[in-house]
């Protein structure tokens, strides 16, 4: 029996790091039982075989992969691998608590010299150098890392629904499937994206200048089901954060950990049926999947049908040890009805042109006219190199975009001649660009100090045009607007990031973004009181915008912090509301957080967050629903409060909940920022919500032994929300349920919204409308319209599993 | 018992989170709309120098509107006030001009008896509380008797110098909306809870500018009818558009 002298280089990577940061140098792990190793019989000489072994936190051995290079004959690799499985460490150390890393792992055969004493091998030597992405400490209290697949059990749709996993978010949808839903967060009425920055893999997805809203960001591309992680940054804390970020940000990342070939379709409510493959090979990495998503469906009343498709395909390469790429291809096509909202008055009175049952008054629809089409086509690559001192990370990107919506408001009260206003909008746009950082790490004062830097750049050219829209047959009768865009963003930021002592962190950066307006407008008109004119008119303007951002952490004792941010940031100009040479106006946020955050492990795994925070903005957006879309109304400050909460009860079964309170008001002139609470209250913005997910994962008894089995359950609860005029809108609460169960390669799964078929407004304003008719004499007094929430839908699956052969798991 | 009271808790929490007002501003108050007729408007003199008495006078109005702004009649002054100090507002109502804020309105068509006892016509009301500063009116037409197809119809008489002319007559209105709408009207009120809002019919300025002897010969009768091609129906169409026809108060 031969041993071999294990001569090992470590290099620590890290994979799942905790909520803490990584300010004192990095504990290796200690091997503590190794198993004989065969010298293969018949085989001869020496060999080495390097392996990189993934060591888990408890200390075992979760993955071993051949090294690139390695070329050891077979008989050596079987009997290093079968070596290196029985291994076993103590775990690496972070900061005092255990976590996974990949080492590089020599297994050398040659005649053995005589064991040491005590039968253990020496471990020759340690060298440490940290490879890997180091652990992000959070910027703020309220930086939340969400992991979708950990409550996947409770039905969630689409990709934007992985948002309420998040404190505080409300998602509200006005006008159907391929629509992007309005985000509430934090007091703000976000709209389709106006307040919140969305990227995926560092690729920006807010459109600017989209005529339906400035930032609309529609997520419906991204297959919910392959995404790895979204990071909710609640407040413009990070100097990463850019363009829309005034009342967070939300980052989507790709990956597919469970490898293999998922084949799955579903069949459910109001004819809806859906397939979707998803396949990440083996032996490739996370980054490297196919994933293709068709569905249609009839919507659950009238006009409420859709039906398209999404592929995404990437794939992931390391180059070297240290550097990796990615490149991701996606394709999406969707097309929608939709019913839009009904004035509330004439569901009561049965005058909507539907059935005469409640049901079919209440998801009735005003004009049928209404409805969207949504495609966006790209390909973005991420270069990221980590080494124990430096993160660097580049990502290019370029994808078109067409979006055209069509909505009704307001019937037959805006045009005079009674033909009806409808309205068409479409966004037509080319966007490319860059995105990049670099961190560097040192230690001084016996801990890491991180300086990072980033830029953006961006170009948009496109078109943004809105018409107006007949009744009959929707015939386009007036231009409102019709701009060619060109429009480029700048940005970079630099932010330091210091421990003057281990239980406190200090970040402090600074952001400049600039932003060039080259637009042509072709709706003047062409004769003024001078004399006759061209229809077109070019306006160049511009802008920039310094944004400061600090925060700070300060351990108070083990697993509890307390968090404290300040930061301002900005929201680019719609091109629609500039004029030639005007230093272009930003909206300006400046916001303000504190709060506290406690993790503990044992007994039972459990955290709990409590966050104040305080935020004024110098240009609010409200929508408006003869332009439907959003338009100024001056400052508005917000204020308010969350409760969050997570503990896993039992093994196998995980519940988080949040309660959200939040006040939004009209600033009154003359006040200041801190002035919360005066002025009238922003309509819409719901003052309270609450939510709570909850998961079980575990085995049912079966005649053949257990079967796997998964279940999740999620509540959502808006509180009522005020309208204008001094009126309440109505509360609701909706219950989503979930499970899944494998038989073999066979899982069947059934997700249900809606549990209790409540019935419910989704959407609420308050505004004039005439869908009685062009000769009726309209009210120009504000009314409710609503647009009603889905009722109980439910949704069959059956998915065939092939599973990534052992020995080919993701690396 | 203790998990009564709990529920009781929460029951009321979910209330107090769900009840009382929204803070966002301009409540919706009850009010009365109240439409009148000058006193003076059954027997007058105008200004060229006819006195006329009414015998009877009916009109029909339709969608009568309350607005924030002031009319584009308001002093400068006004209107500079309104530009530097803007209020920012909710959505809560629709301007189709510069009216602004709608605070309050009638849709339903009247057909008012001027001359009758007592208030031709009172409405209870819901509006927007604020300040109301001009008003705006349609005029309609209604086929039904008395009016006939008019907007408008008199009788009466009307003397001077000794000369008497009997006259009767309804006033029609061109097809066009613009031509039915009377906008602008000033007002000085305020919309609260209970306020009265009287809309104020001066039927002494129809005639303001007519001139009956211009009228054809008397039929059966004796009346002499207003056609509408005469020079009395075209003052009769501008008086009863114009300023002062209307006021409120």
């Amino acid at each position: 029996m031969r041993h071999p002298i294990a001569l090992v280089l470590v290099c620590l990577l890290a994979l799942c790091p905790p909520a803490g940061a990584a300010g004192q140098a990095p504990q290796p792990p200690r091997l503590v039982e190794q198993p004989a190793l065969i010298y293969p019989p018949g085989a001869t000489g020496a060999a080495e075989v390097a392996f990189v072994l993934v060591i888990d936190e408890a200390g075992r051995v979760a993955e071993a992969r051949l090294r690139e290079d390695e070329a050891a004959p077979a008989p050596f690799v079987e009997a290093a691998r079968a070596f290196v499985a029985g291994l076993r460490f103590e775990p690496a150390l972070l900061e005092g608590r255990p976590v996974a890393v990949e080492v590089e792992y020599v297994v050398r055969f040659a005649p053995p010299p005589a064991p040491a004493a005590g039968g253990e091998e020496p471990i020759a030597s340690f060298e440490v150098d940290v490879v890997g992405e180091a652990p992000e400490e959070p910027v703020a209290a309220g930086d939340f890392r969400l992991a979708p697949r950990a409550w996947a059990e409770v039905p969630r749709r689409d990709a934007e629904d992985l948002l309420t996993l998040a404190p505080g978010v409300v998602l509200r949808n006005h006008q159907g499937v391929g629509h992007a839903s309005a985000v509430f967060l934090r007091g703000f009425d976000a709209g389709e994206g106006q307040d919140i920055e969305f990227r995926l893999d560092g690729v920006p997805l807010n459109e600017v200048s989209n005529p339906h809203g400035h930032g609309y960001a529609d997520t419906h591309f991204i297959i919910p089901e392959l995404v790895e992680e979204v990071r909710v940054i609640e407040g413009p804390f990070d100097p990463a954060q850019g363009d829309f970020a005034v009342a967070g940000s939300a980052h989507y990342r790709l990956g597919m950990a469970e490898r293999g070939l998922r084949l799955q379709v579903g069949y459910g409510s109001y004819d809806a049926q859906e397939l979707l493959v998803l396949w990440g090979p083996g032996a490739e990495e996370e980054g490297t999947f196919v994933g293709v998503r068709l569905r249609r469906g009839d919507g659950f009343g009238v006009n409420r049908a859709y039906g398209g498709a999404t592929a995404m395909a990437g794939l992931e390469r390391r180059l070297g040890d240290r550097t990796r790429l990615r490149i991701v291809g996606h394709s999406h096509s969707l097309r929608f009805d939709s019913a839009g909202v009904v004035r509330a008055d004439d569901f009561r009175a049965g005058r909507l042109p539907c059935g005469p049952s409640a049901d079919e008054q209440f998801f009735c629809a005003a004009d049928e006219n209404q409805g969207g089409a949504s495609s966006r086509h790209g390909v973005y690559a991420v270069l990221e190199r980590l080494t124990g001192k430096r993160e660097l990370r580049q990502v290019a990107w370029v994808s078109t975009r067409r979006l055209r919506l069509r909505e009704d408001f307001t019937g037959w009260l805006l045009d005079e001649e009674g033909r009806g206003d409808g309205t068409e909008q479409v966004y037509d746009a080319v966007t490319m660009g860059l995105h990049g950082s670099l961190a560097m790490h040192r230690e001084l004062l016996g801990r890491r100090q991180t300086l990072t830097v980033g830029y953006d750049a961006r170009h948009d050219d496109g078109t943004a045009t809105v018409r107006r829209l007949a009744r009959a047959g929707g015939v386009p009768y007036a231009r409102l607007l019709d701009n060619e865009l060109r429009i480029t963003q700048l940005g970079a930021f630099a932010s330091l990031e210091l421990r003057p002592v281990e239980w406190i962190t200090l970040r402090g950066g600074l952001r400049l973004d600039s932003f060039s307006f080259d637009v042509v407008d072709n709706n003047r008109p062409t004769e003024t009181r001078s004399g006759v004119r061209e229809p077109s008119e070019g306006m160049d303007a511009g802008g920039m915008a310094l944004q400061p951002r600090i925060s700070s952490r300060v351990r108070l004792v083990e697993g509890l912090d307390w968090l404290a941010a300040f930061g301002v940031g900005v929201r680019s100009s719609d091109a629609a509301a500039l004029s030639e040479g005007e230093f272009a106006p930003f909206a300006r946020v400046q916001a303000v957080e504190t709060g506290f955050a406690w993790e503990r492990e044992r007994p039972l795994a459990h955290g709990l967050r409590v966050v104040g925070f305080l935020t004024h903005v110098d240009r609010d957006l409200v929508f408006d629903e003869r332009q439907a879309r959003n338009l100024f109304v001056g400052a508005s400050t917000r204020h308010g409060a969350l409760l969050a909460a997570r503990v896993a009860p039992v093994a196998g079964a995980e519940v988080q909940g949040s309660v959200t309170w939040a006040e939004a008001h009209l600033t009154p002139q003359g006040a200041g920022f801190f002035s919360p609470g005066e002025g009238p209250r922003l309509p819409y913005v719901p003052r309270w919500s609450a939510r709570v997910d909850a998961v079980w994962r575990g085995a049912l008894p079966a005649f053949a032994g257990a079967l796997p089995a998964r279940a999740g359950a999620g509540l959502t609860w808006v509180g009522a929300r005020p309208l204008p005029n001094e009126q309440l809108g109505e509360p609701y609460a909706t219950v989503d349920v979930g499970a899944r169960v494998r038989w073999g390669m066979v899982e069947a799964g059934l997700a249900v919204e809606n549990l209790f078929d409540a019935r419910y407004h989704q959407a609420e304003f308050a505004y004039p409308s005439n869908f009685a008719g062009p000769d009726a004499t309209p009210s120009r007094l504000a009314t409710l319209h609503y647009a009603a929430g889905a009722p109980l839908t439910m949704l069959a699956t059956v998915a065939l599993i092939l599973e990534a052969e052992e020995g080919q798991e993701s690396r | 018992m203790r998990t009564v009271w709990w529920w009781v808790a929460v029951a009321a929490l979910w209330g107090c989170i769900a009840c009382g007002t929204s803070g966002t501003g301009e409540e919706v108050v009850p009010f009365t709309l109240a439409i009148e007729t000058d006193p003076v408007g059954r027997r007058f003199t105008t200004a060229t120098g006819w006195e006329v008495e009414l015998e009877e006078a009916h009109i029909a109005l339709g969608a009568v509107t309350l607005y924030s702004n002031a009319p584009p009649t308001a002093s400068w002054m006004e209107r500079l006030r309104g530009w530097f100090v803007p209020v920012a507002h909710a959505h809560a109502g629709f301007d189709e001009y510069e009216g602004g804020t709608v605070r309050g309105e009638l849709l339903e068509p009247v057909v008012l008896d001027l001359l009758g006892e007592g208030r031709p016509f009172e409405a209870a009301l819901e509006g927007i509380a604020g300040p109301v500063r001009s008003v705006s009116l349609e005029l309609r037409t209604v086929a039904a008797a008395p009016l006939s197809g008019a907007h408008a119809r008199v009788r009466g008489t009307a003397s001077r110098d000794g000369e008497v002319i009997r006259f009767e007559g309804g006033l029609a209105l061109p097809a066009d909306a613009k031509s039915r709408r009377v906008t602008g009207i000033p007002a000085e009120l305020t919309l609260a809870d209970g306020a009265e809002v009287r809309l104020v019919v001066h039927p002494q300025r129809w005639f303001a500018d007519a001139d009956f002897s211009s009228l054809p010969e008397a039929g059966e009768g004796g009346v002499r009818p207003i056609p509408t091609d005469s020079q009395v129906h075209a003052a009769w169409y501008l008086g009863a558009r114009g300023w002062g026809a209307f006021t409120v108060h």
